[in-house]
């Protein structure tokens, strides 16, 4: 009867460690973005997540890395490889397009993994009841904002040159753009892997333009060159760029026509607004560069999906559920409205003074 | 006393500690091997990696030479056959604004006015004047959003700048990673990945740590080296085949060599074990079982397998029977000289009997010699008388009543003698044949007592014997003469030494089939100390005066060995010596009650251990 109480004893120890363990263990949390070699725009994302953990003390979370390159054709590869893992939470940075083909993939996996969109507005993501949490507001709602602001300007002849490599963002990108704006436009398509700027030049020298705007996304570098391009052609214009190019980079390509350019933004100017500060402030700190506000969107996400994990949700069932009930979900940067679709609706912000920006 | 350690455990403990310090000195060698070889592969993948560096700048010094040798004649035309080396070839005016393209990537992005105001080519630009040729760090050029390598020199006011793709840096870089079977890695500070010699990697970011392990398809050994020169980090990936080759071998050699130390001492303990302690324990073992008595022989070890073990039981043996052959002509001296003493105790109990009865007959033979001479004398005259025809009437009335006072005290003394006579014969032949006789039991007592009284009387002792039932015995009346005759005599030499009118009582009774048999005396008793060794063979305190201590023991000997009987010493308050004996009776009909006996020998060796 002793032997039989000590084996007992043994054995309710024993799982009670064991319960412990498996509970105790992290949950596993892929990153799927662009981490190319001396790029500050994947590494700024994971570095922000990491420093969101560190900050915040989070033990029961470990971010796992993938590099998807941002390229469409890589999405599959980097996809099975976070399965392979057993990861079943992601958080993407990456555009439109890498994000659609992405959803090829998770929606023949419905309920056993959840994706936190950061970087693709496309409306072929909204109101959809599927496996996607977005913390950015889809393309309608950003060029509609866009549309307006430029609207309000009144300017003369508005010049578009768009990136039709990233076609899944920068069309209905134009179409919602075109609805509410009536000044006239000019539309340039290119491809930025196969962008000549040469031509480019002599297909705008002869326009008359006194604005710019670069539907371009991806944070493409190329941005801030077509930038400088645009004005040294023609100094009296202001360039406005997408959301998507809000890389320190830009201030690099762009040169002196940074002083022109107008930034659309879903956060405020750090200077504005303390939270994105003191992110910034400590990023560049730690890290010793400037990141992407790119990365906001990511440490956010991060932040939301701790919310729930620290609530006990850990299933991507479990975590969507939760953050849709809760509906508001308060960030460091101020709180998010999650609808009954896991959208959000949030206002653009536009910098001017992008050169204070980072 | 110090406690005595098995050989077992000193050999188990020496065998031990001896193991135990092979295998600190081993594992400290193996443990300094490793250490060595570690700071060896150390350095050596430091030499590897400095390689790397200084190929890569031999590359990059190749690049440069190239760049020297373009800078000489920089135009559009010449540029072309830099197409393999140099991506972007262009001149930047004082202001760092492109004012020339030579040559363009299609990934580039740049053109005429391209003002390189901000960032690392920025800075490089402003911190590099001279018109030798300056080579930039590793960095992603955002222009081509690629990994690039910057050169730049002064030419006539203008700079000239050339950008190589790192793609060709990799080929070259390739071959030095083949030749030392490993994958190179630039990265930047912060672990990002700039390029690689190996399109898959264990990692998306370089981890922070050095000098660990990592997998891929197989298992890579990770070191770092921060270049000054190229202001990136090399990173190495050693296939870990290749740097724990040695400490492979080792690692084999170790565990064997350990197996073979532990089985050598497994080994040498069971060899000790089985020709060393476990015959010792067999011959201990068998040792108890060991009986003299036994006559079926010595016994045989059943392992005998090493010459001396063998050697240690034959001397056992040989020695064995020795001891057995000296004790028992030990023992047969001993029975001899035993049989002797009890034959003389017997001898002189007999000669004591003798002498005490010539000592009573003497008396009442005495008295009949003076009877009778008194009376010859009386005669004399009564004849002197008559012949003198003096005789008178008075006279001879005199005469006759001193004749008959003569003839009673003749008849009396005579009947005495004899009494005295038939006791002694009655002792004598019970003492001398013991054969199993009837007898009443209070009448033998009442011999010995009579045989023993001029021993007695002289002390004015007096001996008392109750008998309230008569008892017949068939048994040997012999046996009880000496039990009694030893009681009584130690009375009167013991017990009432410097004593007068000391008393003794014998007390018989039959309870069932016990006959109950109590002696005592108020004599000085039985000290104490000395009561567990009063029928210990030749135990006496009369050594002086003669005595053989082997009366009370005889006593012994009778009543456990010859009648299965008990005996025993009480005390009782105002009485000094009390036995008593305890004899196992049964009745054979008419009255008659037989002592059972035991047919051994009375003074067996085998009787000297008892009590």
């Amino acid at each position: 009867m002793q032997k039989k109480m000590v084996l007992l004893f043994i054995f309710i120890v024993s799982f009670s460690v064991l319960s412990g363990c498996v509970s105790n263990k992290p949950v596993k949390v892929a990153i799927m973005t662009k981490l190319e070699a001396g790029s500050i725009i994947g590494s700024s994302e994971v570095d922000g997540v990491r420093m969101f953990l560190k900050e915040k003390g989070i033990t029961n979370v470990e971010l796992v890395p993938f590099n998807d390159g941002w390229d469409p054709t890589m999405i599959k590869a980097a996809y099975e490889e976070v399965r392979a893992q057993g990861i079943n939470i992601i958080i993407t940075s990456h555009t439109s397009t890498c994000a659609l083909e992405l959803k090829k993939l998770t929606d023949l996996e419905q309920d056993k993994v959840l994706v936190f969109v950061t970087g693709s507005t496309t409306n072929l993501l909204s109101n959809l009841d599927d496996n996607n949490i977005r913390v950015v507001q889809d393309v309608a709602s950003e060029q509609t904002s866009i549309a307006k602001e430029i609207q309000s300007h009144n300017y003369k002849h508005l010049l578009i040159v768009r990136d039709l490599d990233n076609n899944k963002y920068t069309e209905p990108a134009l179409e919602f753009f075109k609805k509410n704006y009536s000044g006239k436009v000019t539309l340039i398509d290119i491809s930025i892997k196969n962008l000549d700027m040469s031509q480019l030049k002599n297909d705008i020298k002869d326009l008359n333009y006194d604005a710019v705007y670069t539907l371009i996304g991806g944070n493409q570098t190329s941005s801030g060159s077509i930038a400088q391009l645009a004005w040294v052609i023609n100094p009296n214009i202001t360039v406005y760029f997408t959301p998507w190019n809000n890389a320190s980079t830009v201030l690099e390509t762009a040169g002196k026509a940074i002083d022109v350019c107008i930034m659309a933004n879903h956060y405020p100017p750090k200077n504005n607004q303390p939270g994105v500060k003191a992110y910034f402030d400590h990023f560049k700190a730690t890290y010793n560069y400037a990141p992407t506000y790119n990365s906001l969107h990511v440490y956010r996400a991060m932040s939301v999906l701790s919310s729930a994990i620290n609530a006990n949700k850990t299933t991507p069932t479990q975590i969507k559920a939760y953050l849709i009930k809760q509906k508001t979900a308060d960030t460091d940067f101020g709180s998010l409205e999650i609808n009954a679709f896991g959208d959000v609706d949030m206002p653009l912000y536009f910098i001017d003074n992008i050169k204070d920006a980072f | 006393m110090s406690r005595l350690k098995s050989i077992k455990t000193i050999m188990l403990t020496f065998e031990a500690i001896g193991l135990i310090l092979l295998i600190a000195i081993l594992t400290i060698a193996v443990f300094i091997f490793q250490k060595q070889l570690n700071k060896q592969t150390m350095n050596q993948l430091q030499g590897t990696m400095e390689t790397v560096e200084h190929s890569t700048l031999a590359y990059l010094s190749d690049q440069s030479n190239k760049f020297v040798e373009f800078s000489k004649e920089p135009n559009a035309s010449t540029a072309s056959h830099y197409f393999n080396q140099f991506a972007d070839l262009y001149f930047v005016d004082s202001e760092n604004k492109i004012s020339e393209i030579l040559r363009v990537s299609p990934s580039s992005h740049i053109f005429v006015g391209y003002g390189i105001d901000v960032g690392v080519l920025s800075n490089f630009l402003k911190e590099n004047t001279s018109d030798k040729v300056q080579i930039s760090p590793i960095l992603r050029s955002v222009e081509s959003d690629s990994i690039s390598i910057y050169f730049s020199t002064m030419l006539n006011e203008r700079r000239l700048i050339a950008r190589i793709e790192l793609e060709t840096l990799i080929q070259y870089l390739k071959q030095t990673a083949d030749s030392f079977n490993s994958i190179i890695i630039i990265a930047s500070e912060n672990g990002y990945i700039m390029t690689s010699t190996h399109s898959e990697l264990p990692f998306k970011i370089v981890p922070s740590q050095d000098a660990i392990q990592v997998s891929l398809k197989e298992k890579y050994f990770l070191t770092k080296y921060d270049s000054p020169i190229l202001k990136n980090t090399i990173v190495l990936l050693t296939p870990l085949k290749q740097i724990n080759g040695p400490m492979d071998s080792l690692r084999l050699f170790v565990p064997i060599l350990f197996l073979a130390l532990f089985t050598s001492f497994t080994a040498k303990i069971f060899v000790q074990n089985q020709f060393f302690l476990k015959p010792i324990q067999i011959f201990i073992n068998k040792l108890h079982e060991y009986n003299p008595n036994n006559q079926e022989g010595i016994f045989e070890a059943p392992i005998l397998h090493t010459k001396e073990v063998k050697q240690l039981y034959s001397t056992f043996q040989d020695k064995t029977k020795e001891i057995e052959s000296s004790f028992e002509h030990l023992n047969t001296q001993r029975k001899k000289a035993m049989n002797q003493l009890i034959e003389s105790e017997k001898m002189t109990s007999l000669g004591g009997l003798v002498a005490g009865v010539a000592h009573e007959i003497n008396t009442p033979i005495g008295v009949c010699i003076s009877a009778t001479s008194y009376l010859k004398s009386n005669n004399d005259q009564i004849l002197k008388a008559l012949n003198n025809g003096e005789l008178k009437k008075s006279n001879l009335q005199t005469y006759l009543k001193d004749l008959d006072e003569a003839i009673t005290i003749i008849s009396v003394s005579l009947e005495r003698s004899s009494e005295l006579v038939k006791s002694f014969k009655q002792i004598a032949v019970a003492q001398s044949s013991d054969n199993e006789i009837t007898f009443d039991f209070e009448e033998q007592i009442q011999i010995v007592l009579s045989s023993l009284k001029h021993e007695y009387k002289k002390g004015k002792h007096q001996f008392h014997v109750i008998c309230p039932v008569p008892i017949q015995l068939l048994s040997h009346p012999g046996a009880f003469h000496q039990i009694f005759t030893n009681f009584i005599m130690n009375s009167v030499i013991h017990g009432f030494k410097d004593k007068e009118n000391g008393e003794g009582w014998i007390t018989v009774t039959q309870q069932a089939n016990t006959l109950e048999i109590e002696f005592k005396d108020n004599g000085v008793g039985i000290p104490l100390d000395l009561e567990r060794r009063v029928f210990d063979p030749f135990f006496t305190t009369n050594r002086e005066s003669g005595g053989s201590g082997l009366g009370l023991h005889i006593v012994f000997n009778i009543v456990t060995q010859k009648f299965n009987g008990t005996i025993y010493i009480e005390h009782k308050e105002g009485y000094g010596a009390i036995f008593k004996i305890l004899l196992p009776i049964q009745s054979i009909g008419n009255g008659i009650w037989s002592v059972k006996n035991d047919s051994g020998d009375l003074n067996s060796s085998s009787n000297f251990n008892k009590y």
